[in-house]
């Protein structure tokens, strides 16, 4: 059983991943984490739509998709929504490729093949920089 | 043996080391044995379940992971253990199991393979082919396979150059 993430109230997420496998494996982890996976897209297409309608507090990003790769799909989206939060979900852990991605705006970065813990370590860290409003 | 399939042959052995490291680690499933697959013949034997990704940069070539079938499954049962309905849709498992396993050990090759400075190397969206087959080796094409042995089955990693021996078509990306 998994520890919980230390954010302070469950996040609504969206995976973006063209593999069933790992968007099942995500769902799992998400949920037992105490998150809520509120839509999955299997497209950087599918993405931008996905994020319009269900505006989550986080969304994870593959990159090698078909369509739309995942680091165009964070531009586009970060061009409507400035305020999005993605966080990569990735094979692909070429130093260009990081850059490229993290260029583009992606606030977090995990390899595959991931555990848990490394998923809950990025969301919480990302959450705490990026979602959770300091004091004055 | 000629520098092209020399360098096919780096590539394969190291693609077969995270595999075999991988399927340890992820999948529990030990590898007793890795050896070169005959190269004689002109046709490329493609067993029951085959994943394909094509990478791009200074690789240019595609990389295919052809399953035996009782390994496919194997496989398919370990990645879907926490996952309801996969019985129902074992086909769609089964292939989806490769493509996740194909990449993921591609993807790993290749931060291991790309030099300092140079472009990225891009890797396509995986093609899963469901059924075995052969298909014949074009004279242009490079070839170099290496076989992996399990107590489940074989899997034969095949690396060709220039890619387009298998006939996808997919783009590199991003």
């Amino acid at each position: 059983m998994m520890e919980p993430s230390r954010t302070m109230q469950p996040l609504k997420v969206l995976v973006v991943d063209d593999s069933l496998i790992t968007v099942n494996k995500l769902k799992r982890m998400l949920t037992e984490l105490g998150h809520r996976v509120v839509r999955t897209a299997s497209t950087g297409m599918e993405a931008l739509t996905a994020y319009a309608e269900c505006h989550p507090d986080v969304v994870t990003m593959d990159i090698t998709m078909p369509d739309m790769d995942g680091i165009e799909a964070t531009k586009h989206i970060l061009l409507a929504h400035p305020e999005a939060v993605i966080i990569m979900v990735t094979s692909h852990g070429q130093e260009p490729l990081v850059l490229e991605a993290m260029n583009a705006g992606c606030r977090g970065y995990v390899l595959k093949p991931f555990r848990a813990e490394k998923l809950c370590e990025v969301i919480d860290r990302v959450v705490e920089r990026y979602l959770t409003p300091k004091a004055d | 043996m000629g520098q092209g399939r020399q360098m096919l042959a780096e590539i394969v052995d190291q693609v077969a080391k995270q595999t075999r490291d991988y399927l340890s680690a992820e999948m529990h499933i030990s590898v007793r044995e890795i050896g070169p697959v005959p190269a004689a013949g002109d046709r490329l034997r493609l067993h029951d379940l085959t994943a394909i990704v094509s990478l791009g940069g200074r690789l240019n070539l595609q990389v295919a992971f052809s399953f035996e079938g009782k390994l496919a499954d194997a496989l398919c049962a370990v990645m879907t253990a926490d996952m309801d309905g996969a019985e129902q849709d074992w086909t769609l498992y089964r292939s989806e199991t490769a493509a996740e396993i194909i990449n993921t050990i591609l993807g790993a090759c290749a931060t291991e393979l790309w030099i300092p400075n140079d472009p990225p190397i891009l890797l396509s969206p995986p093609v899963v082919l469901e059924q075995s087959s052969s298909i014949l080796k074009t004279r242009k094409a490079i070839f170099y396979g290496s076989q992996l042995n399990t107590d489940f089955g074989t899997v034969y990693i095949y690396a060709v150059s220039p890619p387009g021996l298998f006939g996808t078509t997919e783009a590199c990306v991003p």
